[in-house]
């Protein structure tokens, strides 16, 4: 059940009609807990005891660790058994095979005799996501930042609320524990605004990511027979798929939760407009890198040694961050670039200040962050080199061309449309970032925005592709 | 609270719906999948045709309109035909497009010959959006359907699930969902004077050989027949004795035959309904045959005892489908057929 899709909106109407029609604060969170769990459930049912059981084992680590801080301790055993738990299920469910395997093809290179190590596990849908929300909870009790919470049912709901909990946003514990204690009141829900997120999320995943994946995916598939210019188009293609693919997710999300009264917190802000890989980071999937920068770079020492020390953890984190995306090396060399990339930055800034070119470097910015994807996206380690190379040098592996525009309709449909498709993106871009729709809707009368919002809707409905993709962020 | 609620969301639904009714109104024409090509044909050559097929691939392949003239032509009437029948079709899709033309208001054409089968809608699939047929799942349809869903499935999950895809197909093609690249298309090739995409011209009535078509599935059934004929001959010799099997459900719809058949006489064409020959299928409904026949003409075709020469094996691409032999056969006899029941039936 994702958010595209009609069975979510059915299921979504219930639960908003059923939320909104109890009184009491109580019986909402119940409500939405089981809603919560069902939509897991939804998924695969069998998983269903993992995260309840990840769950419970963080709220009993924090309850233990709040007792033993009173009682004078820090609790740090119980904080391990936390992370140890959490990091345990991640690292059998998601890495067990992959480094399995990579154990394998070291051995077999060393002219060992292997048998085949791995386990052909099933990845838990978002279990990158609600162990990481799971262990900030734990790690934020311990230091001391956040009081443990009384009610397993709260906690639960936490870790579970149905919006976020497949693809994000990795929600602070700090950031909504404290709203499920008091009742949220549909008066103060500004519909027009939580409607408009979802709307625009939805442009962007259903209209335009799905839409302009089809050059991508044409050209990712057999890069060695098109030309450097098809590459280029591929690349661009695929940074605005994965951008409106995760980013209209997370606008999905915190539209949905809005509605039932919930805040989530914002997850991009323009990422390539970014003025550079460090500017990105504070732009891209915002919970995550706050995250990894809270619980992994700070925890390492941050930038509280030398210059080596900081570009050491620099490097660490986002190799680890890397890792974090998916189950392989191809992965970690994404992670690498960026982590490269900041280290450079980071140089250069110490050495030369920061740029007086702001458009310049955007724009390097950019052709660093799109050359990364190249790796985050291509299915072998050949295949990654190849297009690299076309990037880079603009070198052609063959001679197969992608036209931007053809008279033949066919054609057109499929790249010169996916063109156009950046036009709405543009659009609503620079709408957000002038704050052009906040000065509309105020000039607007209320009942106008909402015809329009069912106008919108309509066209969107047309314009998107008969075959629905998944969320790419569905299978971190 | 809840007067404003309601009002915004019948804004909502108003802005949504009008949109969509306004996309609807720049539709050139609504049919869209491979039906495209025959359809715009036979639209775009209304006048030029007096008699129509209807149905699915075993009309498609099984009827020569060019043998079926010339069979009649014999036989002292003269007909132009056009196939417009279409491979994957069910009852529901067949009787939507029947009712499309019907609503163009044809002057010239006289005749629909329409293959009868069950009233299966054939919901299936895991793609909300997509459907062998979106185009044909109308809201005039959509009773029909959600009734032919309960008529034919026994439990309640099978109920539900094909009835959330004919709710979902419906929505889809309502809201011309996922058309509007295609729209935009149209709308520019119409403003050249140009077919819309997807009308290839058609060659040989509307009649397509099952050869050139090569299925796997059906190619698969081919060669099994050809090297094991025994299943085959053991079911019609089975049919030759007793031309039922145990009916599971029933397979017929009146309240939908009705809707389809008064919509045709209502643009003055006369509905001729045609039970098509098969080795291997049987019609669900047959029970339902002997009182349709009291309001229309039906030609209960599919039956080896009172039409041996159509099973003849060498007739038979596969269990379904006639080969191009066949085809001339089949449309010859049927030619005969109608043109025997129009002299039987009272003026």
């Amino acid at each position: 059940m994702i958010f595209s899709e009609p069975r979510f909106l059915l299921f979504f109407l219930l639960v908003f009609a059923v939320h909104w029609s109890l009184r009491n604060n109580q019986a909402r969170k119940h409500f939405l807990l089981a809603c919560s769990l069902y939509f897991y459930g939804f998924w695969d049912w069998r998983f269903l005891g993992l995260i309840v059981g990840c769950a419970a084992i963080d709220f009993i680590a924090a309850g233990k660790i709040k007792a033993a801080q009173a009682r004078g301790e820090k609790g740090f055993g119980w904080m391990l058994t936390s992370l140890v738990y959490d990091l345990g299920t991640l690292a059998f469910f998601k890495y067990f095979d992959f480094f399995a395997d990579s154990a394998g093809d070291t051995l077999r290179w060393l002219g060992l005799p292997v048998s085949d190590l791995t386990l052909g596990i099933v990845l838990p849908v978002g279990i990158s996501f609600f162990t990481f929300q799971a262990m900030s909870y734990t790690i934020d009790v311990y230091r001391g930042r956040l009081q443990a919470v009384r009610r397993f049912d709260d906690f639960l709901l936490f870790i579970t609320f149905f919006p976020q909990l497949v693809a994000g946003p990795i929600v602070r514990a700090s950031d909504f524990l404290f709203q499920l204690e008091t009742k949220r009141e549909l008066a103060k829900v500004d519909v027009h605004n939580a409607l408009g997120q979802f709307l625009s999320g939805f442009i962007k995943k259903a209209v335009i990511a799905d839409m302009i994946a089809g050059p991508a995916d044409v050209v990712f598939k057999d890069p060695s027979a098109y030309d450097a210019g098809s590459i280029w188009i591929a690349v661009v293609c695929y940074a605005v798929q994965i951008y409106c693919d995760f980013s209209g997710y997370s606008d999905m999300a915190i539209g949905t939760g809005r509605l039932l009264g919930y805040e989530l917190c914002k997850n991009f802000d323009f990422p390539y407009l970014a003025t550079s890989i460090t500017d990105f980071w504070r732009r891209w999937h915002l919970s995550l890198s706050t995250w990894l920068r809270d619980y992994l770079y700070i925890t390492l020492g941050g930038n509280r040694g030398g210059r080596w020390f900081t570009h050491r953890n620099l490097m660490l984190t986002m190799l680890l961050g890397g890792l974090w995306h998916g189950a392989g090396w191809n992965f970690v060399i994404w992670g690498a670039i960026h982590g490269t990339a900041l280290v450079v930055h980071k140089e250069w800034v110490l050495r030369f200040g920061t740029g007086k070119l702001p458009f310049v470097s955007r724009l390097v910015t950019l052709y660093v962050v799109l050359a990364a994807w190249i790796f985050f996206r291509a299915q072998t380690f050949d295949q990654s080199w190849t297009m690299l190379k076309a990037w880079l040098w603009f070198e052609s592996p063959g001679v197969k061309v992608v036209k931007l525009w053809s008279p033949d309709p066919e054609t057109w449909s499929l790249f010169g449309a996916s063109m156009l498709l950046l036009l709405p993106l543009l659009a609503l871009h620079i709408a957000t970032h002038l704050r052009t729709h906040l000065w509309l809707r105020g000039k607007m009368p209320a009942w106008l925005v909402t015809l329009l919002f069912g106008v919108i809707a309509a066209l969107s409905l047309a314009f998107m592709p008969l075959q629905a993709r998944p969320f790419i962020y569905f299978q971190f | 609270m809840f007067i404003r609620s309601a009002l915004h969301t019948a804004l909502f639904l108003g802005g949504l719906l009008s949109t969509a009714a306004w996309l609807r109104s720049l539709d050139t024409l609504p049919w869209w999948s491979f039906t495209r090509s025959r359809v715009h044909h036979a639209a775009s050559q209304l006048t030029s045709h007096d008699t129509l097929f209807f149905g699915s691939s075993r009309f498609n392949f099984g009827l020569i309109p060019s043998e079926f003239d010339e069979r009649m032509k014999e036989l002292g009437l003269t007909t132009k035909a056009f196939n417009v029948s279409n491979s994957g079709t069910r009852t529901h899709d067949i009787s939507e497009l029947a009712q499309w033309f019907a609503a163009q208001r044809p002057s010239t054409i006289r005749h629909a010959i329409i293959e009868l089968w069950d009233w299966d809608p054939g919901e299936v699939g895991t793609n909300w959006m997509t459907d062998i047929r979106i185009e044909a799942h109308t809201l005039r349809q959509l009773p029909h359907r959600l009734q032919s869903i309960l008529l034919l499935n026994p439990t309640f999950g099978a109920r539900a699930e094909k009835a959330y895809f004919a709710l979902c197909h419906t929505a889809v093609n309502y809201l011309r969902i996922g058309q509007g690249p295609r729209l935009v298309e149209d709308w520019l090739l119409s403003t050249q004077g140009k077919p819309p995409l997807g009308a290839w011209p058609v060659q040989d009535g509307g009649w397509k050989d099952v050869v050139a078509i090569a299925w796997p599935a059906t190619v698969a059934e081919h060669k099994a027949m050809v090297a094991n004929p025994k299943p085959t001959d053991d079911i019609l010799a089975h049919r030759l004795t007793q031309n039922v099997l145990p009916v599971l459900l029933p397979g017929w719809n009146d309240a939908a035959f009705d809707q389809m058949d008064r919509a045709l006489r209502a643009a003055g064409i006369e509905p001729i309904y045609v039970t098509p020959p098969q080795l291997g299928n049987f019609f669900q409904g047959r029970g339902a045959i002997p009182e349709l026949a009291k309001r229309a003409i039906v030609l209960d075709l599919d039956d080896p005892k009172a039409h041996p020469e159509l099973f003849r094996r060498e007739l038979w691409y596969d269990r379904s489908h006639m080969n191009r032999e066949g085809a001339k056969f089949f449309s010859r006899y049927l030619a005969e057929q109608v043109h025997t029941a129009l002299a039987k039936r009272p003026h």
